[in-house]
């Protein structure tokens, strides 16, 4: 252990020097201030003189800082050494405590750095204390601790490294209990600042020691999510992979047994969420992520990476419990990385495994009225969003393969769309991008190619009988009133015998009904709502209406639609329906089969069967 | 120090008074010594300082006096620089005021032209 030595008594002289001279520099500064206001005032036509007074204000206060701290450095020599000489003397570590204590604002790098490796382990030492006590409230602590130390990342590293993974799971856990829910506590956001500056290693190439232990096992994990939770500070990119990978692709905050500060107010889980959105936020990282190895070359460039797949569809569907806004993030983020594309536009092997991992897993997220799990507003968006960009893929999978492949992808698809019909925005966006899709197939239709048109047609029939199963009302209460109704009968059996029990059996399963049909939710109107806004068939008649059959030309004149524009403005109201009804009345015959072949083509395709 | 021309009769005179600019050049002289002094005292009080100091803190004072050092000097210098700055403003008076004078004598010679003009037309 190395010394320090000063003779306190000259630190004192030099402070009580250099505060003499500095008060006479102030003072030939306010004699110059004066002369210049003068000057100023009585020699406006004698140009510009630019007095230095800043720099000499800067100066000023540059010695009387170097005083007072050497004055201070006196000071702590003073309280550190315990001897009577005129020299004093004392350990490094001392003198550095004794800084800590009595003179923060001594507490700068250039005295410090030297002993950071022992005061890292003093605060430590604290840390592993207030651990072991159960100590949730670490304002003293705190205090002790300069702001110029926790913002030097080797110190952050070296007091982690010094408390150890287990104290330090343990610590962030006691603190966490001991904070109101949903209240930002100085405390843990102290730590996770700690966290966030100390995580990765100095050069930048991934987490320290301390930290992939950390995320070596559940506890460690949970601190971790509780840390990241509590700031925005970011962490390098490669250790930000490394914690996103270990803590919500590999594992999850539910999985991991979840903790009540990572729980919203509804109770949802959301432990992940931190972390998911910010390696969203990282370009390429959400889908390095999500497929784990890098595209492979190799396979049916037209087919889906299956590994990728699975890892996505295990992912999603894991998170059937969770909030799954961080789930969200990152799948967006994979789905608008260009890697998801080639140049042409068209999904990549790896692109086509997140659209299709993501469809697998969400449609296996359980439906059941009441159940924990379920597809919330940020996932439902999502699955909208891959079910309106990618439905053409989608739903020409339900048409190829084996039966049973093509019965399970089909079956799939009315999954997911039954989760975003239980969220009007998600399941009305979806909608509109449905009308959207037909006016484009019609249009390719007359052009000549009929698949665009028949897989539109598939996406309405799938949408209808999606929203279809949505709209059926829940009923909650319906697994207690069994028990209760089952209960009652064979009370009521055992009491009036079997003829008895068997009248009173039926009064009870009236009554089970009539409870079961009062409590049950008001159904939904996804499905009215998606018929109405594909009602009408003007985009078909306007497809028509830009590619004409030969020989048949348009009739506007007498037909109650002036031109294109006006058809194209027509809406779904009854008066809309009608004025379409007129228009194909006075259209030649061609016309008229022409749209009715468009309109007989879509609605065959809408009765999907695999 | 250079001198002011008066104003002639009828030119503006400029506003400035000499005795005020080499009084602020006299104050900012005397500030750059009060700064020079303070980094005198500062280098020996710090000699006396570092006997028997030894440790980080010593070799952080170090770094640091040298900067607050090098502050001191240069803040010194550009004082010097002002009063100089201010010393050479009664050159711009100067210049200013002979300005109003020229302008002043040439009114005065058109004026006589003007009036020998009206003498040769009027028999």
């Amino acid at each position: 252990m190395s010394q320090s030595s000063a003779r306190p008594a000259e630190l004192h002289r030099y402070r009580r020097e250099l505060q003499r001279v500095e008060e006479h520099v102030a003072d030939a500064e306010h004699a110059a201030r004066r002369s210049s206001q003068a000057f100023a005032d009585a020699c406006p036509d004698g140009g510009a003189v630019h007095p230095p007074f800043h720099a000499v204000g800067a100066a000023c206060a540059a010695l009387h800082g170097l005083a007072q701290r050497v004055g201070q450095v006196g000071d702590a020599f003073l309280a550190a050494d315990q001897g009577s000489s005129a020299v004093a003397e004392t350990s490094d570590a001392q003198l550095a405590h004794v800084v800590l204590q009595h003179f923060p604002r001594l507490a700068v790098p250039g005295i410090l750095a030297p002993l950071l490796p022992r005061l890292a382990t003093d605060v430590a030492a604290d840390l592993r204390t207030a651990a072991e006590t159960g100590r949730h409230d670490l304002t003293d602590l705190r205090a002790g601790v300069p702001a110029t130390l926790t913002a030097d990342p080797a110190f952050c590293r070296a007091v982690l490294a010094a408390t150890g993974t287990a104290h330090l799971a343990a610590l962030v856990d006691v603190v966490a209990r001991g904070q109101l829910p949903g209240v930002a506590s100085t405390d843990l956001v102290w730590l996770a600042d700690l966290f966030a500056r100390g995580a990765g290693r100095a050069d930048g190439r991934g987490p320290t020691t301390v930290t992939t232990d950390l995320l070596a096992d559940a506890g460690g994990r949970t601190a971790v999510r509780t840390l990241r939770a509590e700031v925005d500070r970011p962490l390098d990119h490669a250790t930000l992979e490394a914690v996103a990978r270990a803590t919500a692709i590999e594992a999850s905050s539910w999985t991991d047994g979840g903790h009540p500060r990572l729980a919203g107010t509804d109770g949802v889980d959301r432990g992940d969420d931190a972390i998911l959105v910010e390696a969203a936020s990282v370009p390429g990282l959400a889908l390095r992520l999500l497929a784990g190895t890098p595209d492979g070359a190799a396979g049916d460039p037209r087919t889906p990476d299956p590994g990728t797949a699975a890892r996505i569809t295990r992912i999603v569907e894991r998170n059937g419990t969770t909030s799954q806004v961080g789930l969200a993030a990152l799948l967006h983020a994979a789905l608008d990385d260009p890697a998801a594309r080639d140049p042409s536009g068209a999904r990549t092997r790896t692109g086509l495994a997140v659209v299709t991992g993501v469809v697998t897993g969400i449609a296996r997220i359980p439906h059941d009225d009441g159940a924990p799990a379920g597809v919330r507003p940020d996932l439902a968006g999502l699955a909208a969003r891959v079910v309106a960009g990618d439905h053409r893929t989608l739903v020409h999978r339900t048409t190829r393969g084996r039966l049973a492949t093509r019965s399970e992808r089909l079956e799939e698809l009315r999954s997911v769309v039954h989760h975003v019909a239980g969220w009007r925005p998600p399941f009305d966006a979806l909608a509109a991008e449905l009308v959207v899709a037909r006016r484009t197939a019609a249009t390719e239709h007359v052009a000549g190619d009929p698949l665009a048109l028949a897989l539109a047609g598939r996406l309405h029939g799938v949408l209808a009988e999606g929203a279809a199963r949505a709209d059926v009302p829940q009923r909650p209460y319906d697994p207690v009133l069994r028990v209760a109704a089952f209960g009652a009968s064979r009370a009521a059996g055992a009491r009036f015998g079997r003829a008895g029990g068997a009248v009173a059996g039926r009064g009870i399963d009236v009554v089970h009904r009539r409870v079961s049909d009062a409590l049950a939710h008001d159904p939904g109107d996804a499905a009215a709502r998606l018929a109405r806004a594909t009602a009408s068939d003007r985009d078909l008649a306007l497809a028509v209406v830009d590619r004409p059959p030969a020989g048949a030309t348009i009739v506007w004149a007498g037909s109650g639609v002036a031109d294109r524009a006006s058809l194209a403005a027509l809406g779904t109201g009854r008066l809309d329906h009608a004025a379409l009804d007129q228009w194909l009345a006075a259209q030649e015959p061609p016309v008229r089969a022409a749209v009715a072949e468009l309109a007989a083509a879509y609605r065959a395709a809408r009765a999907p069967s695999p | 120090m250079p001198t002011l021309p008066p104003a002639v009769d009828g030119a503006t005179a400029v506003r400035f008074d000499p005795a005020t600019a080499a009084a602020l050049a006299t104050s900012l002289d005397a500030l750059a010594w009060r700064l020079e002094t303070a980094a005198r005292v500062e280098d020996a009080a710090f000699g006396r300082a570092i006997a028997d100091w030894a440790g980080p803190t010593r070799r952080w004072a170090e770094e640091r006096r040298l900067a607050v050092r090098e502050e001191t000097v240069r803040a010194a210098g550009r004082c010097r620089d002002a009063a100089e700055e201010a010393r050479r403003s009664v050159l711009a008076a100067a210049i200013v005021q002979h300005g109003h004078n020229a302008d002043e004598h040439a009114r005065r010679r058109r004026n006589a032209a003007l009036l020998e003009l009206a003498e040769v037309r009027v028999p």
